[in-house]
């Protein structure tokens, strides 16, 4: 007889939809153009979700993000999360996203998407300006980035949350905050607001090395972060993370909180990242293990119907590389790191602070400390992964 | 048959760039132990920094072939010899190893400082002088001047002139004839009692020291027991041999041969160079003359970046020590960088040398902390106490008055740049100047100076205002009355001490200031605001700050970006680890010698 056998966890479920009509300048994750490979895809997605779902007993969240997870019907909608019901157990108060973009969201959609147990949208509108959106080359305007919010709203789903950019070049800060005050009269449960980041091998990029445009300096992008918090926490936000807002703490995205708090993740379709952390059922008890698929369709599929993983590669973290990992990605949050916690996790060895620098840190108003937890201010949000690595005390 | 009627000792001496490692080279390819494939350039010259900065460092031995006129076989030992003038000890040992030296001389620039500095120190050890001018094919040469400087300034035959292009081997296989010709052979008796002379030693870590000798009288086997003088320390000799580019295995080496001997001797702080060889049970009744102790003037400390390191470095100065007898160190320890050693060296070149070693042969991150010259303090108690290292600055309540060692500066250039050299010379507080014209438009002049002036960037302004056409050297005179205070510099209020300085009263001030500004510029923007202060004692004299970042996060970080993100923030703890933290700052390694760099070009 073997020894106890640990049921397996509860965890959340990430779907890349890799289609999109053309691709943003900025995006750097995988997606195609060619929708001829749709049926395949969802046929692929299924065949691994057979091969995976051992991996956890029950999901409590899930997230279909892309790509534009928009420009599938409603039945292919229907064929991927009734896949998941049968894989699955889904959770009562499971939270369901999926990413939409503002054009051509219609009300027959998101109430099909809503009776299909989407309950939360995490829509894409990035700018109300016109020429930051031509920037951008986005194919909506701000008249239909409304029209989207009324339209959800009009459907019924009321977790809702908007992605707008900013650190654009030419974007003027008072404009900036105007627009998100006209977001704000739709009480949007969430926002996450990005500073625009250049990604080697995109095309803003390429263009940017090319002389073609100048991005905000360091100031300036300090300066919209700042202000941009005051606004939001003035409306009653929660700045809860870098990037993300919530009007409460219940409105978080509980999916990305998995990231930040290293819980375990199983991500499907090509490019989707996975993490199990240590003392789970398929990973050995010592490390944690991440894996991220194949960024190829034509890859994913052959791979899948050959009886293979779609895996690129598997890395094997060890207690020191998690314990670094949970420091950088709890800095993220307002919740920050609850040292206790983190040195029972990893291991009082592998978990190493650098005193004088937390003190530092603590006062100059980057961190403060409550009892064994230390919580990173609204500066020390912006300088999250340099206060990581200079609070790291660790020789690896 | 040992014959040493068929050897030759003989090294080259030349001021910097006038062409002996060229010639050296030449000498080499000519006498036909090195085929073109594997002919680099500058042979002798096998360190890396060597070769980067076109000097040489450590003396080397090579033993040359050659089938003179006469039909006769004959073994030339060409013995390295370096060319700054921090090394003049280096260059006094391997001469007392030969009986003649070629002095090379520039066609083009003719007689400079450093060819009389090394026609002097030729002339000391009594050795026969063959002047060799080079690079006769250059446009600018103009051999009758060179001739003329040599009967005027170095008091040689001019007829006796060799004349070659080293660069396009013209001239040079007389340069070898003449060698055999003019330079006599060794004397000595492989009869008499075993002394041979420890001109160079070098470590293998197969096997041990390899001594560089020269032997004067007797021979030296393997199995012979050998002591060394200075120690008394005995041991079995494992091999001998000379010198092919690598080491060739002999027999015996005998009297009036260069070579190397192995004979297991692990400890190497056994071996110094200048010390005598004989036989254990016949010995030589006195150690060889010709050597003279050298004397560190610049004194500064190394640290390891991490502490972990300190093992290393220690194993690494004992290993580095072995070829450098010029070298010295002890234990040190401060507060802000932990445990390291105070070492001794030549002048800043000799410092600068050791430091890229160290970093590149043993891979070792190291900190060195500002040079300082060696100060006496006369205290009101009568007592007097030297001090080369800031942190034993005497209680300055205790202090009657402070002497700090001067030099004679002794520079040759041309004349138009007569205005700016006194200028610099009198900034650098020099004083008691005399000029000398030795030839039409060119001017000798010299100035006594203190010599913490010249290792606080002295040569680098020198070489600037004189275009690079100056030369430049000095020796210790005396100790004078100075007015000397410490500097301390303060990170975040905290003073750290390994920056400390010893400096003159007038000039604290702005060297205060420009230490701080050093430091800004040498420490990357951190977390926080960085206030940089220079003090003497409590008294705040200048004062700059680094401003934080203020943002630093990445916007996006979920997914798959996290091992991304993960290893580049790796990226970024390893940089870190190059740097020092004081308190809560990190300081790079170049932030502590920077502080010395003054702001003029």
């Amino acid at each position: 007889m073997t020894g106890i056998t640990e049921s397996p966890p509860t965890g959340g479920l990430y779907i890349h939809f890799p289609f999109c009509r053309a691709k943003c300048p900025y995006c750097h994750f995988y997606s195609i153009n060619n929708l001829d490979y749709l049926d395949e895809f969802f046929e692929g997605v299924s065949k691994e979700m057979g091969r995976r779902d051992r991996l956890f007993s029950a999901l409590d969240t899930v997230y279909i993000g892309g790509g534009s997870p928009s420009l599938m019907t409603l039945s292919h909608l229907e064929k991927i999360l009734g896949a998941v019901g049968r894989h699955w157990r889904v959770v009562e108060e499971a939270e369901i996203t999926v990413e939409v973009t503002p054009e051509g969201l219609d009300y027959k959609w998101l109430t099909g998407a809503g009776e299909l147990g989407v309950n939360r949208l995490s829509l894409g509108i990035q700018s109300l300006q016109a020429g930051i959106l031509s920037f951008l080359r986005r194919r909506h305007d701000a008249a239909d980035a409304l029209k989207a919010l009324e339209a959800v709203a009009a459907a019924g789903i009321v977790n809702v949350s908007v992605d707008l950019l900013y650190g654009v070049p030419g974007q003027d800060l008072e404009e900036w905050l105007r627009d998100l005050e006209k977001i704000l009269e739709t009480s949007p449960a969430h926002l996450s607001l990005y500073e625009l980041t250049l990604e080697r091998g995109t095309e803003l990029w390429e263009e940017h090395r090319r002389g073609l445009f100048a991005m905000p300096g360091e100031e300036t992008a300090a300066l919209f972060f700042r202000e941009t918090s005051r606004l939001l926490t003035r409306a009653g936000y929660e700045h809860y993370e870098v990037s993300s807002y919530a009007r409460g703490t219940s409105r978080r995205c509980r999916h990305n909180l998995r990231y930040w708090r290293h819980e375990p993740y199983l991500g499907l379709g090509p490019s989707a990242h996975s993490f199990l952390p240590p003392g789970g059922r398929d990973a050995s008890p010592a490390v944690g293990r991440r894996w991220w698929n194949v960024s190829d369709v034509d890859e994913y599929l052959g791979r899948l119907r050959s009886g293979n993983f779609p895996v690129e590669e598997t890395e094997e973290l060890n207690h020191r590389s998690l314990a670094f990992e949970a420091l950088f990605l709890a800095l993220r949050t307002s919740d920050g790191l609850d040292l206790e916690g983190w040195r029972r996790r990893y291991g009082e060895e592998n978990c190493l602070l650098n005193d004088r620098v937390l003190e530092a840190a603590c006062g100059e108003g980057l961190l403060r400390r409550e009892g064994e937890r230390i919580l990173p201010t609204t500066m020390g949000l912006a300088l999250a992964d340099r206060l990581a690595v200079e609070l790291w005390g660790g020789t690896a | 048959m040992h014959d040493v009627g068929l050897i030759r000792n003989f090294s080259i001496i030349a001021h910097i760039d006038h062409g002996k490692s060229t010639l050296a080279d030449r000498l080499i390819q000519l006498a036909g132990i090195v085929d073109e494939r594997t002919f680099q350039d500058q042979i002798l010259d096998n360190m890396e920094i060597e070769r980067e900065r076109g000097i040489t460092i450590k003396s080397q031995a090579v033993a040359l072939p050659y089938v003179a006129a006469d039909g006769r076989s004959y073994t030339l030992n060409l013995i390295d010899t370096p060319g700054h003038v921090d090394f003049s000890y280096e260059v006094s040992r391997a001469l007392a190893s030969c009986e003649g030296v070629l002095l090379v001389i520039d066609a083009a620039q003719g007689v400079q400082a450093q060819t009389v500095a090394n026609l002097y120190l030729a002339l000391e050890h009594d050795l026969t002088i063959i002047p060799v001018i080079n690079k006769i094919d250059l446009p600018a040469a103009d051999i009758p001047k060179v001739k003329g400087q040599i009967a005027a300034e170095l008091g040689l035959d001019p007829e006796e002139a060799l004349l070659c292009s080293a660069k396009e081997g013209t001239g040079v296989e007389a340069v070898m004839e003449e060698i055999v010709r003019r330079i006599p052979p060794p004397g000595g008796d492989e009869n008499k009692p075993l002394a041979a002379l420890i001109f160079d030693a070098q470590y293998d870590s197969y096997r041990g020291t390899v001594i560089h000798v020269r032997l004067f009288d007797g021979t030296v086997a393997a199995g012979d027991v050998i002591r060394l003088f200075s120690t008394g320390a005995t041991y079995r000799v494992e091999e001998v041999g000379h010198f092919l580019l690598h080491r060739q295995k002999r027999e015996a080496l005998r009297a009036g041969e260069v070579g190397y001997v192995i004979a297991g001797i692990k400890t190497i702080a056994d071996v110094r160079t200048g010390d005598t060889i004989t036989h254990d049970e016949r010995p030589c009744p006195r150690p060889l003359a010709g050597f003279r102790e050298s004397k560190p003037v610049v004194f500064a400390s190394i640290y390891p970046i991490a502490a972990d390191d300190y093992e290393d470095l220690a194993a690494a100065l004992e290993k580095y020590k072995l070829n450098d007898a010029s070298f010295v160190y002890e234990k040190d320890s401060s507060a802000a960088l932990g445990h390291g050693f105070r070492c001794g060296f030549l002048g800043l070149l000799h410092l600068e040398v050791v430091q890229e070693r160290l970093e590149r042969e043993y891979d070792l991150g190291i900190i060195l902390t500002p040079p300082s010259v060696r100060y006496r303090f006369l205290l009101k108690s009568g007592e007097v106490v030297e001090v080369d290292n800031p942190a034993r600055y005497p209680d300055p309540a205790a202090i009657d008055h402070a002497e700090e060692p001067y030099i004679r500066a002794v520079m040759i250039l041309p004349d138009r740049y007569l205005g700016a050299v006194m200028k610099l010379c009198r900034d650098k507080r020099g004083e008691n100047p005399h000029l000398h014209y030795p030839s039409p438009g060119r001017v000798e002049m010299t100035f006594e100076m203190p010599l913490a002036e010249v290792i606080y960037d002295f040569y680098d302004r020198f070489k600037s205002v004189t275009q690079g056409y100056g030369s430049f050297d000095y020796e210790l005179i005396d100790y004078r009355p100075s007015r000397l205070v410490l500097l301390d510099i303060l990170v975040n209020g905290e003073r750290v001490d390994a920056l400390s300085q010893i400096v003159h009263r007038d000039q604290a001030r702005p060297r205060g200031l420009t230490a701080c500004e050093r430091l800004q510029e040498e420490i990357p923007r951190q977390m926080f605001k960085i206030a940089i202060q220079a003090a003497i004692g409590s008294e705040i004299i200048a004062r700059t700050t680094i401003s934080p970042f203020r943002k630093d996060v990445t916007a996006k970080c979920y997914g798959g970006d996290i091992t991304r993100k993960r290893k580049l923030l790796e990226k970024q703890k390893k940089g870190k680890k190059r740097m020092k933290m004081i308190g809560s700052v990190s300081i790079p390694q170049s932030a502590f010698l920077a502080v010395l760099k003054s702001d003029s070009p």
